[in-house]
Parts: C-alpha cells; structure tokens; sequence
C-alpha cells in the first residue's frame, strides 16, 4: 500500500505537468537543473546560503502535514499512516540533504534530516491558525489569505535582511528584498474561485487597477522597512535599491495579468516561463504586462462587465 | 467495544464529557444530537484520528485497524481517478478484494478524476472504499446528506447487510426516519454527554423529544 501510494503521488505530479503542457521528464529536467542554479546562485551570494536552503525545504515539506491529508491516511491504514509521512518526508528531503553534504554542511545536513523526521509524526492543524488585526481586511482576498499563508517566508526575508546589516552584506540585503517581492507574486501564484472575482461587481479594467493597486501598496508596506534599513546601511546603492523596488512591482504587476489572462484555467507552460524571463530580465515586462493585459477582456468578460 | 470515561477537550473547550458506552458486533447503533453535540468527535476518538482520555477497547483482534470510517466530507486528492482512489483503500488491508470494477455499487464514473464528481457521488465513492477495506466496524458520519434517494436506498440495504455479516455499526445522522429503520439502539448527545439511550420500542419517546424541542411558534412569529 506504501509503495502505491507514492506511485500515486508521482502520477498525480506527472499529470499535474502534463496539464501545464510539459512533458514529465522534460519537467524533472527542468526542476532538476532550476534547483542547482538556485543553489549555486543562493551559495555564490551569501554565506547563510545553507541556513536558507534548509528553511525554504522545511517550509515545503511541513506542507506535507497537513491535518486532514493525515487523518485521510489514518483512515486508509492506522499500522502504516507514519511510514507512509515518513518516507514522504524523507523523498522530499533528499534534494536539499545532497547538497547540504556535497558542499561540506554536515552538521545542517544531519539537522535538517532530524527535523524532517520529526515534521513527518507533526500535523499541521487549522487550529493553529490565527488571524491578525492587519491593514489588508479591505479587499479580503488573494493578498490577506497569502501573507497569512507565505507568513513565515517574509519572516525569513526580515532575518536575512537583518543578517545583511549584521555582516554589512549588500548582496544578502537586496537577496531579501527580492524574496519579499517573490512573496507577494507567490501570493497572486493560484486561481481562487469564480465567486471572489463576480463579487466586485465592477469593470475590467477598474478590477485590475483594484488587484494592481492592492498588490503594490501592500508590498511596499510588508517590505518597507527592509527598504528603509538597506537605504540607510547602504546609501551608496541607492539606484539599485530603486531599480529592485522598480522590478519587484513590475513582476507582481506581471504576475496578476498572466493569472487572470488564463483565468479560470491555471496558468501553463508558455506563462511560466514568462514569469520566469521576466523575473531574470524584468525590462521584459514591459512587453509581457501588455501582451497578457490585453487577453484580460476575454477571460474575466464571463465574471465582469 | 467498551468505552469508559472518554473525555475530549479542544484547549479550555470540552468537547466530550465522561461517555461510557457499550456497543456489539452485529448491531447497529445511532448516534443523535445537534450540531456541534460532539457526535464527529466522538467517532474521530473511537477511530483514534485524535487523543484523548479514557480508555476504548474491543474484543476484535487489532481493532484500531479494523475501524472503517466514512467521514462526513470525505479528503480527496487531485488528479486521481475514482478507480484509483479505491484501489489505494482496497490495498490498505491485506486481504481486501481487487475487483474493484466488480464492486461498483454506485455505477460511479470510476475512470474520471474525483475532482470531478459531485458531492453525492464522492460520498459514494468513500463509502465504497470504506466496504473494500471489509471492516469489521463501521461508522458512517451523515452517510445520507448529498446522496441521492436511490443511493439512500442502496446505503440502507448495504447497511442492513453488513448487519446480517455480525459487523458492528454506528451512524450518526439527522434523518430520525432512516435511523428508526436500521438501529438497534440509538444515543442521545447532550451537553456533551450522553443524555439518554433508547432501544428499539422506544425510538417514538426519542422522535417525541427531538421534537419537542421546536418551538413552532417562534418559527410562525419570524420575520423572514
């Protein structure tokens, strides 16, 4: 039973690609060489490169524990449910294990397996959950549920940007400052239900300018003060401050019309990768926000007058 | 199966409240009471999905893992196919059958992905999955709501036919006519506790007192 429904779970993830119009090795491929880029590229910037990497996997695999996914499992068998957590934290704990060994991080890399044991007999429980007074509660949507949700990231960017002023690290510091953009794209990242558009009751174009303004004015709140500090410990890069605040926004603008251009499909391959290009080359964006912005009309048309 | 002194508390909120209750194999038993009376609890806590105090024990062998569970919103999960979803039950236990086609009771769309079935027929399916695991006790949370009355039908005679297989059964529901039909016994949720049992000759004196709690007159004097 263990083994099938690992099987499963890989079946589940090639269909999930084949939906997104890619091929399931070519994927594998993809992911594959996406993360050793993001490894190197995370190691080559900053010397905390391994506290990161082991976060950003513990982040992904306590998503694993969830509650009902639990009790489901539970449900199917009580003599192998812990197994079945266990190796399914185990697989996901491989990538970021390798290379935590490979680059010479022993004693993080045993850490990390540690924890990831520990977070397979740990279920994460809504009763948890609290909601906070916040300046978000206007709009109620996709910018409230995902910092409630991507929480703990923006965390991880408000420490990495303390660390940046502790080792007077500029690279560390806009590393930060970009993950908090990252955050706020991430939030736009899903389609929520058709009800939460029809609700505005207004036009395209005004419920675009809503989502864009929501997006950007919140941001720059939540990211403010890493603004701030990394403007005051290093005023000497102050363009490229302004240029990594210009980009982020460009993105998240990006990131908000390719998601409701495919509305109320997910979005595939071919969007993907612009997100991605634009993410590496945000003047990109310029011809990537008009492009999708003008395929807005016919998507949200069915929901908005 | 005994239960002796279970209690239940979700931080300061007690949830269940010293049940002792005593049920046997080959019986069905229901499990009444009010939104929010514990009756989800109390099976969550009989399946042990969830701590608690008190002891639950039973004569059946291995029991924690002969418990099938039909929960009242079934989990599903993405980009499986009906088909699959029961052959992942089916393996669950060593000795279950294979044939899943075979076992179709519902006539479900078995090769469409489950993210695809309504309500009514994800309840089907889950109770089938449940019959595939062949436990020797069930619990059927609202195994009624969303399903159709055909269905309905076919969920009280497979009811009524693992009965006759001297399985143990317990259902809680908010239909009193479908209950006076298939129980034995049925327990009355209260303050979360059990407020009072009635065999079958009195099921009327039960009808009676749920009803009495509707005060028809506040009903007629609303505003709607």
């Amino acid at each position: 039973m263990i083994s099938y429904y690992l099987k499963l779970q890989k079946t589940r993830i090639e269909r999930w690609c084949i939906e997104i119009g890619l091929h399931p090795i070519l994927s594998y491929f993809v992911v594959i060489v996406g993360f050793f880029a993001f490894v190197e590229l995370l190691y080559y910037k900053t010397d905390h490169a391994p506290l990161i990497l082991s976060f950003l996997s513990l982040y992904f695999i306590q998503g694993l524990s969830d509650n009902d996914k639990t009790e489901f499992l539970q449900r199917l068998s009580q003599n192998n449910y812990r197994q079945i957590r266990l190796a399914e934290n185990m697989i996901a704990c491989v990538p970021a294990s390798i290379i935590l060994f490979v680059k010479g991080n022993i004693l993080i890399g045993l850490v990390h397996i540690v924890l990831c044991i520990l977070l397979s007999q740990w279920r994460r429980k809504s009763s948890l959950s609290r909601t906070y007074q916040n300046w978000f509660s206007k709009y109620p949507f996709e910018f409230t549920s995902g910092i409630r949700l991507l929480f703990p990231i923006s965390l991880l960017a408000y420490f990495l940007c303390f660390m940046s002023i502790e080792n007077l690290n500029f690279n560390l510091g806009a590393f930060a400052l970009g993950l908090g953009f990252v955050v706020s794209m991430w939030i736009y990242a899903y389609q929520k239900a058709q009800y939460f558009i029809w609700l505005f009751n207004c036009s395209i174009q005004e419920f675009i300018k809503r989502k864009f303004k929501t997006a950007v004015y919140y941001s720059l709140i939540i990211y403010s003060l890493i603004i701030i500090v990394l403007a005051i410990y290093f005023p000497h890069q102050w363009l490229v401050i302004l240029l990594m605040i210009i980009a982020g926004i460009l993105n998240i603008l990006n990131m908000i019309v390719i998601k409701y251009a495919a509305y109320p499909r997910e979005y595939g391959l071919i969007q993907t990768l612009s997100i991605i290009f634009c993410v590496l080359m945000p003047p990109l964006t310029i011809i990537s926000i008009p492009y999708y912005y003008n395929k807005l009309s016919l998507s949200l048309k069915a929901y908005l007058s | 199966m005994t239960i002796k002194n279970l209690s239940k508390t979700y931080g300061s909120k007690t949830v269940l409240d010293n049940i002792n209750l005593a049920f046997k194999s080959g019986k069905v038993y229901g499990i009444v009471g009010a939104n929010g009376a514990g009756k989800t609890t109390l099976f969550k806590c009989i399946s042990h999905l969830t701590d608690y105090l008190g002891t639950i024990d039973s004569e059946v062998e291995d029991f924690r893992n002969q418990i099938g569970y039909l929960v009242t919103s079934p989990y599903t999960l993405d980009r499986i196919s009906g088909k699959e979803y029961l052959q992942l039950f089916a393996l669950s236990r060593e000795d279950s059958s294979k044939q899943i086609q075979e076992s179709n009771l519902f006539n479900l769309p078995l090769d469409q992905y489950i993210s695809t079935y309504s309500t009514g027929m994800l309840k089907k399916l889950a109770l089938q999955a449940v019959l595939l695991q062949k436990n020797e006790i069930i619990i059927l949370d609202e195994p009624f709501n969303g399903v159709d009355i055909q269905s309905n039908m076919v969920i009280i005679e497979i009811i009524k036919t693992l009965k006759e297989k001297g399985k143990l059964i317990l259902i809680a529901s908010h239909i009193f006519e479908t209950l006076d039909k298939l129980c034995d016994k049925i327990y009355l949720l209260e303050n979360h506790r059990i407020a009072n049992s009635f065999e079958k000759a009195e099921f009327s004196i039960l009808e009676k007192k749920l009803y009495s709690y509707i005060v028809k007159e506040d009903i007629k004097a609303y505003d709607f």
